[in-house]
C-alpha cells in the first residue's frame, strides 16, 4: 500500500543490524565490596534474542538491573542506540526504548490489570492520557490473553497469569528492547510451551529481546545467541549450540564433576 | 477533574458560603459558625496530608511543622514589618512550600529505607522547629505572639464570619486540588509509588519529581490553613502549635475515612473532629484521646479500607440510619445542641458502615456486583471479545 514507507522501513533497518542497539562496555558493579559484575562487554544487535545464562550468584540479574538504570555501574558505559545512557533514571531509560520484567511479578496491587497496563502507556515516551492508555491496554491483554481477568486485582489472578501481566505492561511501554528476567520459573510445562510461544510472538513485533533462562531446552529454542555469565565475568558468547558444547560452560554450570 | 465535579465543588461551596446568612432567618448560634470553621480546617490539614501520604504512601509525622511555619511566618510578618495579613497567607504558604521542597530533596534522594527515613525526618523536624521558635526572640521566644485582626471590607460580614469563609475557601482549594490530583496522570504516578515505587520508576514515571511536588502541594496547604488559622486562635504559641496532636489527628482521620480517595479524609475530618469536640465540651476532655484510639483500633479491624469505600456501597443505609437518627432525637425533643444529636448520628453511620458485609448479607442478600463493571469500549479490534461475566469482578476504586 505504501510502498515508499515499507522501502524507508527496510532502509533504516538493514542500517540497525550492522550496529548494535544496546551495548555495555567495561561494565562494572560493586556493592560494598562484592563484585557483581567485573568488566562486561555485550552488544545486542536489533532483532536478536540474546539469552543470558549462568549459575545463580553470576550477574544476571545485576546486568538487567543496571542496564534498567536501577543500579549504578560503579565503572562503565551502557550506550543505547549509539547515545551514552549511563547513569540516567530508570524513569528515563525506559521512555527511551528499554523494557523489562521482574523474575517474580510485580504488578501494582491496588490496580486492576487493564488499569496496570494502562499505567505503562501512560508513563512512556508519548505519555498516553488515562482514556487512551485505556484503551491501547486492551490490545496488549488481548495478545497476552488477559482480556477475561483485565478487571480483577493482580492477587485474584494466578502467577501464570501474573507473569503475562508482567508481559503486558513491559510491552505497553513500547520498548525496542525487551529484557525478561526468568519468565518461565514456577510454571508448569503446558504454561512454559505457552509463554514460549508468547515470547516468540513479542519477538515477531519487532522488540529485540534479552532473556535470563536456566532451562536449557527453551534457551536453544528461542535464543538466536547464548551469553554465559559467570562470576560477574563473561565466560562465553556465540550460538546456543556451540555455547553449550565448551567444557569450561559445562564446569561453570553443572559443577566440577561432572565436566 | 470533569467539568461536572468542578460545578458540583463551586455550587457545594456556594452554598457553605451562604450559611452565615442564615442567622438572618433562623436560630443559628455564632458557636456552629465556629464549629463549622475548625471542620474546614481539618479538612484542609487532612487532605493536606493525604496528597502525599495518603496517595503515596510516604507517612508524615511533620504535619505540625508545616502548620507552624505557616503560623509563625504570618505571625512574625504582621508583627515585625506590618505586612497586611492577607499578604502573610501566602508568604505562609510559600515558606512551608520551601520547608516541605528542603525535606524531600534530602529524603527522597535516599534510595534505600525510603519511607522509614522521610517518616522520622517529618518527626524530628517538628520538634527541631519548636526548639528554634523557643530560643528566637525575633520568632517567638517562649512567649507567644499575638495575631492581631486585620482591617476588611466590610462586605465580609462580621469577624466570624470572615474567618469562617476564609476557611471554606482554604478547604474548597485543598479538596479540589486532592481530587484533580486524584484522577490525574500525576495522582496515577502517586498510587503506583505506594504500590511499588521501583517498579513505577522502571516504567517511566518520574518518581523523585512526583514526591517532590505532592509533597510541596501538601506543605503549601497546611501551611496557608495554619496562617488562616491564626485569625481563630489569636494567640500563638509554640506547644499549642508544634503539637503532635496535629499529626495524630490527620492520620486519624485519613485512615478513618479512606486514604485512597479524596473523601477519604473529609469524612474523617468531620467524624473525628465532631467526636474530639463534644467530648471537650461535655468535659470528657481528659479521656478524649483513649477514646479516639480506640476509633483508631475499631478503623483498622473493621473499616481497614475507610469509610469511603464501604459508603459507596452503602449509602441508601447510611442516608437512612441517618435520617432516622436525626428525626427520632428532634421528636423526642432530645435535649441539647443540634451538634451532639449530629455526633450521634454520625457514630451510627459509622457503625453502620463498619458492620462487615457478612452479616448484612445475612439480612438481605446483596445485588451482584458484577451488574455495575465498566465496560470494555468497543473499537473495531475488539468487537470479537467475549467477557465472562462471572470472570469480571467489580472493583470499587
Amino acid at each position: 500500500m505504501t510502498a515508499e514507507r515499507e522501502v524507508g522501513t527496510v532502509s533504516v533497518e538493514t542500517l540497525d543490524r550492522n550496529a548494535p542497539i544496546l551495548e555495555c562496555r567495561k561494565l562494572r558493579m560493586e556493592f560494598s565490596g562484592v563484585r557483581a559484575l567485573r568488566g562486561v562487554d555485550l552488544a545486542v544487535h536489533p532483532g536478536e534474542i540474546v539469552a543470558l545464562v549462568g549459575p545463580n550468584g553470576s550477574g544476571k540479574s545485576t546486568l538487567i538491573n543496571v542496564l534498567s538504570g536501577m543500579f549504578k555501574p560503579t565503572a562503565g558505559r551502557i550506550v543505547f542506540r549509539g547515545e551514552d545512557i549511563t547513569g540516567r533514571a530508570p524513569h528515563a531509560i525506559s521512555r527511551l526504548g528499554i523494557g523489562r520484567t521482574y523474575q517474580i511479578p510485580r504488578p501494582f496491587s491496588t490496580m486492576t490489570v487493564l488499569e496496570n497496563v494502562a499505567f505503562a502507556a501512560m508513563f512512556r515516551h508519548d505519555g498516553l492520557s488515562r482514556t487512551d492508555a485505556e484503551t491501547a491496554a486492551w490490545e496488549y491483554l488481548d495478545f497476552t490473553r488477559l482480556t477475561p481477568v483485565a478487571h480483577k486485582l493482580p492477587p485474584a489472578i494466578n502467577l501464570q497469569q501474573r507473569k503475562f501481566l508482567e508481559l503486558a505492561r513491559a510491552l505497553a511501554a513500547q520498548p525496542s528492547v525487551l529484557m525478561l528476567d526468568e519468565v518461565l520459573t514456577g510454571l508448569n510445562p503446558a504454561e512454559i510451551a505457552e509463554s514460549v510461544d508468547m515470547v516468540k510472538r513479542i519477538h515477531q513485533s519487532k522488540v529485540t529481546i534479552v532473556i535470563v533462562e536456566h532451562l536449557m531446552r527453551v534457551v536453544t529454542e528461542l535464543a538466536t545467541r547464548m551469553v554465559v555469565l559467570a562470576q560477574g565475568e563473561m565466560l562465553a558468547d556465540g550460538l546456543p549450540s556451540e555455547v553449550m558444547r565448551r567444557p569450561d560452560v559445562i564446569t561453570a554450570y553443572l559443577g566440577r564433576q561432572h565436566a | 477533574m470533569t467539568r461536572r465535579t468542578f460545578i458540583s465543588f463551586l455550587i457545594a461551596g456556594v452554598a457553605l458560603a451562604l450559611v452565615p446568612n442564615l442567622r438572618g432567618v433562623a436560630d443559628f448560634p455564632v458557636y456552629n459558625l465556629v464549629f463549622m470553621y475548625s471542620v474546614f480546617y481539618w479538612v484542609t490539614q487532612a487532605t493536606s496530608w493525604n496528597i502525599l501520604s495518603g496517595y503515596s504512601g510516604y507517612f508524615s509525622f511533620g504535619q505540625a511543622a508545616f502548620v507552624g511555619v505557616g503560623l509563625y511566618t504570618t505571625a512574625v510578618l504582621t508583627a515585625h514589618y506590618h505586612v497586611n495579613f492577607f499578604l502573610t497567607i501566602a508568604a505562609a504558604g510559600a515558606m512551608s512550600t520551601l520547608l516541605a521542597v528542603v525535606l524531600g530533596f534530602v529524603s527522597f534522594r535516599l534510595r534505600s529505607l525510603r519511607g522509614e527515613v522521610f517518616t522520622l525526618l517529618t518527626l524530628i523536624v517538628a520538634l527541631a522547629l519548636a526548639a528554634v521558635a523557643q530560643l528566637s526572640d525575633f520568632i517567638d521566644g517562649g512567649q507567644g505572639r499575638t495575631v492581631r485582626a486585620p482591617d476588611y471590607p466590610s462586605v465580609f460580614g462580621s469577624y466570624n464570619d470572615l474567618i469562617y469563609r476564609m476557611g471554606l475557601v482554604m478547604a474548597l482549594v485543598a479538596v479540589m486540588a486532592a481530587c484533580a490530583i486524584q484522577h490525574s496522570k500525576f495522582g496515577r504516578g502517586l498510587f503506583a509509588i505506594r504500590d511499588d515505587e521501583d517498579v513505577a520508576e522502571a516504567l517511566g514515571t518520574p518518581t523523585f519529581r512526583y514526591k517532590m511536588i505532592a509533597f510541596a502541594v501538601s506543605g503549601f496547604l497546611a501551611g496557608a490553613a495554619g496562617s488562616v488559622n491564626s485569625l481563630q486562635v489569636s494567640y500563638v504559641d509554640i506547644d499549642g502549635t508544634f503539637t503532635f496532636i496535629t499529626p495524630l489527628f490527620v492520620i486519624l482521620m485519613s485512615t478513618l475515612g479512606g486514604r485512597n480517595h479524596w473523601m477519604g479524609p473529609v469524612l474523617g475530618a468531620v467524624v473525628i473532629f465532631t467526636l474530639q469536640e463534644r467530648l471537650a465540651g461535655g468535659g470528657f476532655a481528659s479521656i478524649s484521646q483513649i477514646i479516639l484510639g480506640a476509633v483508631l483500633a475499631l478503623t483498622i479491624l473493621f473499616l481497614p479500607e475507610g469509610l469511603y469505600l464501604r459508603l459507596r456501597t452503602r449509602w441508601r443505609l447510611a442516608t437512612v440510619v441517618f435520617v432516622v437518627s436525626m428525626a427520632v432525637q428532634t421528636m423526642v425533643g432530645a435535649s441539647g445542641a443540634v451538634l451532639t444529636q449530629f455526633l450521634i448520628s454520625l457514630v451510627l453511620v459509622v457503625a453502620s458502615l463498619g458492620v462487615p458485609t457478612r452479616y448484612l448479607e445475612r439480612v438481605r442478600p446483596l445485588r451482584p456486583a458484577s451488574a455495575k463493571t465498566p465496560g470494555r469500549p468497543v473499537t473495531a479490534s475488539v468487537v470479537n471479545a467475549t467477557i465472562e461475566p462471572e470472570q469480571v469482578i467489580h472493583v470499587d476504586r
